[in-house]
């Protein structure tokens, strides 16, 4: 008869615990316009397909058309901002781009974008961030919670920014002049440096402009408007938005509300059958192996 | 002519005889012209120049002249003297050649007989007459040639004897003259009375000259006998003043007179009344100069015309002076100055003059500012006492005036309303005017009163753009995050904004520049106070500033 020692047990609570905790990983969620949902790591991302690792690490894609919202696991993101290829080839090789779809952003490096490349930068306070093409840009602070404000130096390019719940807050500097969106809404930010000048749009929401970080607040723009405030010469304009201008910007963050990050929960049940390989796999070795030393110890 | 007949049948004892009437007419021609009668050869009298004087005309010359009357010459004499050109001729008539000459008086154109008579030492026999008109006055020599008849001793004919004697012609003309007064006003006619009497016989006119004050002679033609006339002239300037009048007859100037003539100034002079209508109750001067006559002088001044005097006085000398006086009621008067001179004389000088009471005209406008948009109210209050007010009218400068003239250039204009009372005594009447341009415009209102005057009161208005103003509406409850409505109220009472610029961040600097004065939305990012700056800019440039410090925390 085995007579166990009070110290195994709590060795094999140990060992629940500890496989527990390695096969409850989060990952990616995709749903689908079908209503189905599925939970993978989603490695790139394009218009046209959607590929990533199903929960049994098995490669999958699926057509981009059949996604309807993709939520990035935030848990999953080492970082304080997830990078994500809107459009656009990663170009390891021209040393143009060094990041790769889903890795965390290196906030101390200055990014750029081609003509032909979107990023799009998820931020853990509910903001999303489409980094336009022909934009040089850099992280400069994010928060590592939901909250916080996330800021952003704009060197030259523009941006949409979109915020997806009440705490979202993002700064864009320019440097001439501060665009900020407070809470859900969506604005748009562009800055030349040809004529020092930037042009914070309205989409929707609260969207307010300042001419330092330093001030103590910004202007806003009236609320639900699409309005242009312009600085330029030192001057702010708010000038109502030419509908062609409000048209295009609003195609291009259309399906910015498809995209989120946020912690995204497995289903237990869904995981259950991971979750018992798992642990069976540790019982029997750890089993084995306190077997052997417990043969061993009685040698 | 009877008396040639006479002496032709009458033959003398001593050979002198007129052979013919031939040689008797040559021997009177002689005669006449030895006795230096311009008449010689003289078939026609001249015609008289018309009288240039005031000389009253004399009676028509009567056209048949009197017979002229006769004078006796004897030339017998008591001690003849040897003649020397009868001395050196002694076989001649010697005897006869002692003629008694002497100086008869006689008149000119009258008849002068010479009888002819022997000496004591010759024949003693009356022979002969003859007969001649002594024309001019004067006196003459009479030279006689005597023809004795027969023949000498030697049997030729004998020489001439010119005999010679004087012969006095008294003035045929006598001229008198004397002035009607002992004294004459210059630039008054003075008259002189003229009296003529000449021979009734004059077979020619008289011709008057008068000389005065130097003019040459005026001619006058009178008849001859005995007229009167009164002559009469004008001296300008006193004094004394010779006047000679002249008589001359055929050439000759028979009568000449004398008379003296005193002219004294007149006493008066020049009195100058106020020109300008006097208010009553103000000084008035009457002003005196070119006084004349002969110091010193008394003066009394009646102002009012009612015939006493208002001022008495003495006034030494003759300089210009003036005599302030007090204006009494309004009226139109004749000031009456009376002189008296030193002399007695008297005299007046008057000049009209008008007192009458000027209307009070009082210009008033309501706001002596007014911005660009505000028109200038003008008012006029005009009240005339003794004249009814006929007619208002203003001049509102429509420009600013020129730098060089300090005179605004007026415009006419009649007044929006007009109100009289007083049975058109007073009046009030209102203008209303705007300006585009600030500046400083002026207003003047003329009042016609019934007398003709106009009378006229001025006043200025400033024109000025009016300042902005802006305001930063308070009561402002901002919290970190959320926007605040920031409200600014701004107006120009002559104008409009244009630009509304705000500085929320403090720096001084309006960042937001807006063209309309919709509200500002802030949201401030922090607690604290901040300073939130409005300025507001007008269309012509003027602007305004407000200032509100706004105090930012997370709950109110």
């Amino acid at each position: 008869m085995v007579n166990l020692h009070p110290a195994d047990f709590a060795k094999a609570a140990f060992i629940c615990l500890f496989g527990w905790l390695v096969f409850t990983a989060h990952a990616d969620k995709l749903v689908m316009k079908s209503g189905e949902v599925r939970y993978g790591h989603i490695i790139d991302e394009r218009d046209s397909l959607v590929r990533y690792f199903d929960r049994h690490d098995r490669p999958r894609k699926v057509v981009a058309s059949q996604v309807d919202s993709i939520i990035y696991d935030s848990d999953e993101l080492l970082g304080r901002v997830k990078i994500a290829y809107r459009k656009g080839l990663p170009k390891d090789w021209t040393g143009y781009l060094k990041v790769r779809h889903s890795d965390e952003l290196d906030m101390d490096v200055i990014y750029a974008t081609d003509s032909l490349t979107e990023l799009d930068l998820f931020f853990r306070n509910g903001l999303h961030v489409r980094i336009l093409n022909n934009t040089r840009f850099q992280v400069v602070d994010a928060p590592k919670g939901d909250q916080g404000e996330a800021r952003l130096q704009l060197i030259w390019g523009g941006l949409v920014a979109e915020g997806q719940n009440e705490r979202a807050l993002f700064k864009v500097e320019s440097g001439f002049g501060v665009g900020t969106l407070r809470g859900i809404g969506r604005m748009a930010f562009q800055s030349s440096p040809q004529d020092s000048s930037v042009q914070v749009i309205c989409l929707q929401g609260l969207v307010g402009v300042q001419e330092k970080i330093s001030d103590p607040g910004e202007f806003v723009v009236e609320t639900g408007a699409d309005m242009s405030f312009a600085r330029k010469d030192g001057l702010f304009r708010a000038d109502p938005l030419r509908p062609d201008i409000a048209r295009a910007l609003n195609r291009q963050a259309e399906n910015m509300g498809h995209y989120s990050l946020a912690a995204v929960e497995y289903p237990p049940v869904g995981y259950l059958p991971r979750a018992l390989t798992g642990l069976g796999f540790l019982v029997f070795f750890y089993g084995s192996t306190l077997g052997v030393l417990d043969y061993v110890n009685h040698l | 002519m009877s008396g040639g007949e006479h002496l032709s049948g009458s033959r003398p004892r001593f050979g002198f005889r007129l052979r013919s009437r031939r040689r008797y007419l040559a021997l009177l021609a002689t005669f006449a012209c030895f006795a230096g009668l311009n008449g010689c050869g003289k078939k026609e009298i001249p015609a008289p120049p018309p009288p240039a004087v005031k000389v009253s005309p004399p009676p028509a010359p009567d056209p048949v002249p009197p017979p002229p009357e006769t004078t006796v010459v004897e030339t017998v004499a008591a001690q003849p003297k040897p003649r020397p050109w009868l001395r050196n001729k002694p076989d001649t008539l010697a005897y006869i050649g002692h003629l008694w000459s002497y100086a008869p008086k006689v008149k000119p154109w009258s008849q002068v007989q010479i009888s002819l008579r022997q000496g004591p030492q010759g024949l003693g026999v009356e022979e002969g007459l003859m007969r001649f008109l002594p024309m001019a006055a004067g006196q003459h020599r009479v030279l006689l040639d005597l023809f004795p008849a027969g023949k000498n001793l030697d049997g030729e004919n004998p020489e001439k004897i010119p005999l010679k004697f004087q012969l006095h012609v008294v003035p045929a003309v006598t001229l008198e003259a004397k002035t009607t007064a002992p004294r004459a006003m210059s630039g008054q006619p003075a008259a002189l009375q003229i009296s003529l009497r000449t021979a009734a016989h004059l077979p020619w006119p008289v011709l008057l000259q008068v000389q005065a004050e130097g003019d040459s002679p005026v001619d006058s033609v009178w008849s001859p006998g005995a007229s009167e006339a009164v002559w009469t002239h004008t001296w300008q300037a006193a004094g004394k003043y010779p006047v000679r009048f002249f008589a001359t007859v055929d050439g000759h100037r028979e009568d000449s007179v004398s008379v003296s003539v005193e002219i004294l100034s007149p006493v008066g002079s020049v009195l100058e009344a106020p020109a300008d209508t006097v208010e009553p109750g103000s000084k008035a001067v009457f002003r005196v100069r070119d006084l004349t006559g002969n110091p010193p002088f008394r003066l009394s001044l009646d102002i009012d015309g009612d015939g006493r005097g208002d001022w008495q006085g003495d006034w030494q000398g003759d300089k210009p002076g003036a005599i302030p006086l007090v204006a009494g009621r309004s009226g139109r008067f004749e000031a009456v100055l009376s002189i008296a001179d030193g002399r007695g004389l008297q005299g007046k000088s008057e000049a009209s003059w008008v007192v009458n009471r000027r209307a009070k005209v009082e210009m008033l406008v309501k706001e002596p500012r007014v911005n660009l948009t505000t028109p200038a109210q003008f008012k006029i209050m005009a009240e005339d006492a003794d004249d009814s007010l006929i007619r208002v009218q203003g001049f509102l400068s429509d420009t600013l005036p020129a730098k060089k003239e300090n005179r605004p250039p007026w415009v006419a204009r009649e007044p929006d309303k007009s109100e009289t009372a007083a049975q058109g005594h007073a009046l009030k009447a209102y203008w209303s005017q705007a300006w585009k341009r600030p500046g400083k415009y002026g207003a003047k209102g003329c009042v016609t009163g019934s007398d003709q005057r106009v009378v006229c009161a001025q006043t200025s208005v400033e024109v000025f753009n009016a300042r902005p103003f802006c305001k930063i509406l308070k009561g402002l409850k901002p919290v970190p995050g959320r926007p605040v409505e920031i409200r600014g109220e701004a107006g120009d009472p002559d104008g409009e904004i244009v630009r509304w610029e705000w500085d929320l961040d403090g720096d001084g600097r309006y960042e937001l520049n807006r063209e309309q004065g919709d509200p500002v939305h802030f949201t401030f990012a922090r607690n604290g106070k901040f300073p939130v700056m409005l300025k507001v800019t007008t269309a012509d440039g003027f602007t305004a500033k407000d200032s509100l410090s706004v105090e930012v925390k997370k709950s109110w």
